[in-house]
């Protein structure tokens, strides 16, 4: 079992992207911490399970990024009158 | 200091392997953050991504094909994101551009009543014309002409 930690930058990853990936991936791994900080949310994966690891820390990055473009795009047209 | 060879000139886009995935620096001067998202999502079937700020106005960007592809694989796999980055900015910059006119567009089609008083226009002369009138009996079946 092994520990693996994300920083994703605010300025390109939205907080509800990040919480997506996180309610997604809650239940196949051990714990998941997140530090919120200014900059970015740094999200720390526990106890992922060694023959996993790369592919579940590379899908939860994905997934972090699908949902952040989706929320982007969803919210570009707001405030238009 | 030396002037640079013509190959270097055109090593624009360079990217960074290590056999598994590739990474790439991209200034937001040339390609907007909204850009990188639309090459992203088209190749996020296909590619873990990542994205990393080295430095500010700077976008790193990290692929790892979900099959694994040998070194070919993975410069053809650079050159067609950096294609598919370039057609994201045109589109970006188009959309831009014509902002104005389709947000004129849409107020008209929306706002506007002289569509639908032309169609009323057309209905009321419909409705006029003598419909009754058949001087080549065309509305006779024809058994009943003929028979």
């Amino acid at each position: 079992m092994a520990d693996v930690a994300f920083v994703f930058d605010r300025s390109l990853y939205t907080p509800s992207g990040v919480q997506a990936a996180v309610e997604a991936y809650t239940d196949h791994v051990g714990a998941i911490e997140v530090e919120d900080a200014p900059e970015a949310l740094t999200v720390t994966l526990r106890d992922v399970h060694d023959a996993y690891r790369d592919l579940i820390a590379d899908s939860f990055a994905n997934h972090a990024l699908f949902e952040t473009i989706v929320h982007v795009r969803g919210t570009a047209g707001e405030g238009v009158a | 200091m030396t002037d640079p060879s013509p190959a270097e000139d055109l090593a624009e886009f360079t990217w960074l392997g290590d056999g598994r995935r590739i990474a790439f620096t991209l200034s937001e001067s040339l390609y907007p953050v909204d850009a990188i998202y639309g090459a992203a999502y088209l190749f996020v079937d296909r590619c873990f991504l990542f994205l990393t700020r080295p430095c500010e106005g700077e976008v790193e960007v990290r692929l790892r094909p979900k099959e694994a592809l040998d070194e070919a694989g993975l410069e053809t796999l650079a050159g067609q994101f950096a294609n598919e980055l370039l057609n994201q900015v045109v589109r970006l910059r188009v959309g831009e551009a014509n902002a104005t006119i389709r947000e004129y567009y849409m107020a008209k089609a929306f706002f506007a009543d002289a569509n639908q008083a032309s169609i009323d226009k057309l209905l009321a002369e419909l409705d006029a014309e003598e419909l009754d009138e058949d001087p080549l009996e065309i509305s006779v079946p024809w058994e009943e002409s003929n028979g």
